[in-house]
């Protein structure tokens, strides 16, 4: 089978960028989408032309390294999945297929669709942790976590912070990763003592992120590899609230 | 063999005495630095993984200045991620017998006698603060309906010691230490340097005080001195190509500090994973692995009969050949890995694969689903078998998995002594990088345990003994040694750069994996390694010649990183090769047919291979010289492993 | 940081304000609709809550205009809130996708919310001139050519709809309204935290039964209207004489 490629090249963070039409590009149809454009880079560079730059790494879907926009979709067409898990049988002989990179201010380029996505870093340095010095832990069963709370906990936790939510977002906010983080320690009774600095931290570099707000669309959720659901999101409202009931009765 | 220019100091300095207490009689036998003092120190940790997160997270906390590289994105996207299984600890919450001598006593038995002892009790010892320290953090461990952490067993263990989050231990794990991280970036303790990859370690008066790096986005090359240097920069799968790893392993750090004098310790011991989704086609860029875990209720099997075509559904159980279960009674499906991949790999040279044209066999829930119930299956495994829905097409709970066993993890790696230290003073190898634990073959479950051990536990006391004997603050980036490596860098780099040939890199890391998994692999022969080292020099030769790499030098280029890693790549591979041919005998993941029981189980020579081999470098085009450590097993009796 | 700061500088603080206002809104439509629903009464019956609320709920007249100030706060915020965050989500992808974004899940009415409130702001307008304000009074157009009587509000809006094309601005709007609500309603309780899965079945219970009550009152009164069910209002209609103190 064959498809056209229309691929978004752009030299740099400055540079303008444009489609590149690679006419008739043959697949294999167990083919991954990202070994697709290997195909398409070890021709370039046999040809001495450069390759397609793009982020990718264990292509198990769980680094969240890969991500695209693939035919106005975040990592593609597939459910609950990531570009490197999007397989060529899920397209058609003689398909065009346009690729760019994630849209969003708190993402810039860097080159061809590859994004610079350190704002993720930095909410998470604005409070997504517990502190607890090594070695100074309890015993693991001393504190009980029943099932159910410990199950949604681990829910949140499997984010893989591939800015899918952000890229899917009609607003691109970041608030189903940010959520995600806050709920997850916000559940267990670790990361009760942080709680309200934690979300009022996470969000304050959230918003000075550039990132948008959330008009519950739900399009986060629908292109989240994990399925992380919106709920987690309605959780970070609730905290905020709280903390900031908290902190005005102080 | 070349006799070495310069011995290597292998002492390992692990403790004598009662293996109990070796590891507390050490901590107050080894120097501190004062408090106050810490802040005067800087140390260089590269890559991000479970043990370089913790180790720059614990490093920061006791007060140390850290740079922290990786060449990923985000310090988030470390390979460990992608571990699913569990984490191996000796809490003993099951109740079922199990013990820090045990877990020690099972991994000095699973890494069939060839890892030292010493540093594997104290691996056991610290896995119990390992747990405790990961809870506190918020890790979402599996927890029963009492609140408890659930367990589970796996492959060589006869107890219940796992702990586990869903299918997602690594993931969790990792997030945890990412975190413990990211509060030290926040408090600038920190400097974290992403995009940024290492390409040569920088000795200073016989000590490592630096590396020189290259900024993967602009293609600037930067030295960056400290008062040590820690390399955390994962294992050598991908030398295979075809391999579980993500894309982005390599060996170029873990290389390029050998050739700045660091030893390279037993780089034939490779670990062939026996559950991976077999092989399909060329369009593949990698194998995908299955956990393990799934081994606890799949039954693996093949036809009886060779050539059998039928759909799996349409053979009998009697025309089925559970060849775990038959060969193995005790252990059954949960034999250590490399006796399954061996297995696995005799019934498919039997000509019983599952994979017409190619190599493959079933691992197959049907008992487990019909004993437990659909909902039970896809509660335990439900991630793992849409994983492998979205990449096969196959649904496993209609239809058995195919499973075949790939490169997954390596046990050889930069020779340490107890303290981590390799054989350069100053630079320390952590994590997978470095060969201390697991001997001959690793124990499912043991590489996170072992990661975090190293990062949260062991390194961070050990290193005080180093900086202590240390002028605090080397910040001197204009020394010679410097200078020097940031030209051995921007040369290679042009070098690369000038070549016009008509491949690309990939094009030889392809051909590079196909010969080591050919020559080198599951089984080695004398022959075949003999062949293979012309081989790998033909390539290597070809490679310089005929490699292309477009674009330029100071921009960001994923070519040119490619083609660095691959040309590292092939120089190991000689190497490697080389400690296969010179290990006349088998052990563990090393299986030379030569060697082999009448059962066609792993041989050992304990006269004569019972000790690490160490590989020195001896300058370009010399043969690498070889040096031994020996082993001395007090505690547990080398014997034949059986999981009979 | 205190609360209010926090409501003014965040998103999410922008959002709560949203919701919470968005609820006030809510609250006063669901009375508002209730209260059009005495129009099947008659033309007593619907003057005398008519009266019962002009004179600031039969207590004090300064209430019905503390009540409206209190509104008119609610809009304000409402509006201010939803200008802040369209900006801040405009500045958020300022190149836009190339090819085009797809959606995969979400809702006509989800996506109009910005211009469904900007055409209920216009219509709110309208309909406070039309028949709280009478500015209209005696336009052929508008109210059939009848002046507008501020204590017969029966006859003002039987006239006032008296225009099949007035009745259908009303009952486009009504529509708009169901759609805004339909999204709003839902929204605003996920914005004020309802994440539990206890609250999932009130959620979108409301989140459906809320629109569809209050539509369904607005329509049926307007239909009604025009189709003449209402009794013709009695031109000889007086107000009690006590309502004059």
């Amino acid at each position: 089978m064959k498809v056209t490629l229309k691929v978004w090249r752009q030299s740099g963070p400055d540079a303008e960028g444009a489609f590149e039409t690679f006419t008739d590009v043959p697949v294999d149809p167990a083919m991954s989408f990202l070994e697709m454009l290997d195909t398409v880079n070890v021709q370039l560079e046999a040809e001495g032309k450069e390759p397609v730059v793009f982020d990718h790494d264990c292509r198990e879907g769980i680094c969240g390294a890969c991500g695209a926009v693939v035919n106005g979709l975040a990592h593609g067409p597939g459910k609950r999945s990531t570009l490197c898990q999007l397989h060529l049988r899920s397209f058609n002989d003689g398909d065009e297929i346009t690729v760019e990179p994630w849209r969003a201010s708190a993402f810039p380029v860097v080159r061809d669709l590859m994004v610079d996505r350190s704002s993720f870093d930095r909410i998470i340095q604005a409070g997504g942790y517990v502190s607890v010095r090594t070695g100074s832990a309890p015993d693991g069963n001393a504190m009980p976590i029943g099932k159910p709370v410990a199950d949604r906990a681990m829910e949140a936790a499997t984010c893989i912070g591939c800015g899918a939510c952000v890229a899917a977002c009609p607003n691109a906010s970041a608030m189903l990763f940010t959520s995600a983080k806050v709920s997850h320690l916000g559940l267990v009774p670790q990361g009760q003592a942080e709680r309200d600095s934690r979300v009022l931290g996470m969000v304050d570099q959230m918003d000075a992120e550039g990132f948008g707000g959330c008009t519950n669309h739900r399009e986060c959720e629908a292109a989240c590899p994990k399925g992380i659901g919106v709920e987690y999101i309605a959780q970070l409202n609730r905290d905020l609230v709280r903390a900031n009931l908290g902190s005005a009765a102080k | 063999m070349n006799a070495p220019r310069t011995p290597l100091n292998l002492d390992s300095k692990a403790p004598d005495g009662p293996i109990e207490t070796a590891w507390d009689r050490h901590r107050q036998a080894i120097r501190l630095v004062n408090p106050a003092n810490k802040r005067k120190y800087t140390v260089i940790v590269v890559g991000t993984g479970l043990a370089g997160a913790s180790a720059s997270a614990t490093l920061a906390q006791l007060g140390y200045n850290v740079e922290a590289f990786c060449f990923q994105d985000s310090p988030r996207r470390a390979h460990s991620i992608a571990a699913q299984g569990g984490i191996n600890a000796a809490k003993n919450y099951q109740n079922d017998g199990d013990s820090v001598y045990r877990l020690f006593y099972d991994t000095v038995k699973g890494g069939d006698f060839r890892a030292r002892e010493q540093n594997v009790y104290r691996l056991a010892q610290v896995s119990v603060d390992i747990i405790d320290q990961c809870v506190a953090q918020g890790v979402p461990f599996a927890r029963d309906y009492g609140g408890m952490l659930a367990n589970r067993s796996f492959g060589g263990a006869l107890v219940s010691r796992t702990f586990y989050a869903r299918g997602q231990t690594g993931q969790q794990l990792l997030l945890g230490a990412y975190s413990a991280l990211s509060e030290q970036i926040a408090k600038g303790k920190v400097k974290m340097h992403t995009r940024t990859e290492m390409l040569e370690v920088v000795v200073v008066d016989g000590k490592a005080k630096g590396i020189v790096v290259r900024d993967l986005r602009t293609g600037a090359v930067r030295s960056h001195a400290a008062d040590a240097v820690v390399l955390a920069t994962g294992g050598y799968g991908n030398v295979f190509y075809f391999a579980t790893n993500a894309k982005g392993c390599n060996v170029t750090a873990a290389w390029r500090a050998y050739k700045k004098g660091a030893g390279f310790a037993n780089p034939c011991f490779t670990q062939i994973h026996p559950t991976c989704i077999p092989f399909m086609g060329e369009h593949q860029s990698k194998l995908t692995l299955m956990s393990e875990s799934l081994r606890n209720d799949g039954r693996v099997w093949v036809p009886k009969k060779q050539g059998d075509t039928r759909p799996p559904s349409q053979i009998p159980d009697a025309e089925r050949d559970y060849y775990l279960e038959r060969i193995y009674p005790t252990f059954g499906n949960l034999v250590p890995r490399d006796v399954a991949s061996r297995a696995a790999k005799r019934m498919v040279d039997e000509g019983k694969t599952v994979v017409p044209g190619g190599m493959g066999v079933y691992l197959d829930f049907r008992d487990a689903i019909a004993r437990l119930g659909r909902d039970a299956v896809a509660d335990r495994y439900g991630n793992l078998f849409e994983m492998y829905e979205r990449i096969t097409g196959d649904s496993p709970f209609e239809t058995p998995m195919k499973i075949y066993p790939a490169s997954h993890y390596t046990m050889g790696g930069l020779w340490v002594d107890y303290n981590l230290m390799t054989t350069v003073p100053g630079l320390y190898a952590v994590g997978e990088a470095n060969f201390s634990d697991h001997g001959a073959n690793r124990l499912g479950a043991s590489a996170l345990m072992q990661g975090l051990a190293d990062g949260y536990f062991v390194l961070p006391y050990t290193i005080g003994d180093f900086l202590a004997g240390e002028k605090a603050g080397f910040d001197d980036t204009s020394h010679a040694a410097f200078k020097d490596a940031e030209k051995a860098v921007a040369q290679r780099t042009d070098t690369l750069m000038s070549l016009s040939g008509t491949k690309s890199a990939d094009h030889f890391h392809r051909e590079l994996g196909h010969l080591m998994w050919e020559h080198c692999g599951m089984a080695r022969t004398k022959e075949g390694l003999e062949a293979a080292l012309p081989k790998v020099a033909d390539l290597k030769e070809r490679f310089w010649a005929e490699v292309n790499v477009p674009g330029s030098g100071d921009t960001l280029n994923q070519a040119l990183e490619r083609a660095g890693r691959v040309a590292d790549f092939i120089e190991f591979g000689e190497v490697m090769v080389r400690d296969a041919l010179t290990r006349e005998e088998s052990c563990g993941a090393h299986f030379r047919e030569e060697f082999q029981t009448a059962d066609n189980e792993a041989r050992r020579d304990d006269e004569n291979f019972q000790h690490g081999a160490i590989w020195a470098y001896e300058g370009e085009g010399v043969a690498p010289s070889r040096h031994i450590e020996p082993l001395e097993f007090r505690y547990v009796k080398p014997s034949q492993r059986s999981y009979k | 940081m205190n609360s209010v700061t926090t409501i003014v500088h965040s998103s999410v603080g922008k959002k709560v304000l949203m919701g919470v206002t968005g609820l006030i809104m809510v609250g006063w439509l669901t009375i508002h609709m209730a209260g059009h629903l005495i129009m099947f009464s008659g033309q007593d019956a619907y003057n005398n809550y008519a009266h019962f609320i002009q004179s600031g709920f039969g207590l004090e007249p300064a209430l019905l205009w503390g009540m409206r100030l209190f509104m008119l706060a609610a809009i304000g915020g409402h509006i201010w809130a939803a200008v802040a965050l369209t900006q801040q989500n405009a500045a958020a992808r300022p190149v836009a996708y190339a090819a085009g974004r797809q959606n995969r899940v979400t809702t006509y009415p989800a996506r109009l919310m910005r211009i469904g409130g900007m055409f209920l702001l216009l219509y709110l307008i309208f309909h406070l001139a039309h028949l709280t304000a009478g500015v209209l009074s005696g336009s052929e157009f508008a109210m059939g050519g009848k002046p507008w009587v501020k204590e017969d509000a029966y006859a003002n809006m039987i006239h006032g709809l008296s225009n099949p094309v007035i009745g259908v601005v009303y009952l486009l709007a009504t529509v708009a309204l169901g759609a805004h609500l339909r999204h709003g309603v839902w929204s605003a309780f996920h914005t004020l935290g309802l994440s539990d899965p206890r609250w999932d079945a009130i959620k979108s219970g409301l989140g459906n039964l809320v629109p569809v009550a209050i539509v369904g009152g607005f329509v049926v009164v307007v239909l009604a209207a025009m189709g003449g069910v209402f009794a013709p209002p009695d031109p000889a209609w007086h107000p009690p004489a006590h309502w004059l103190h």
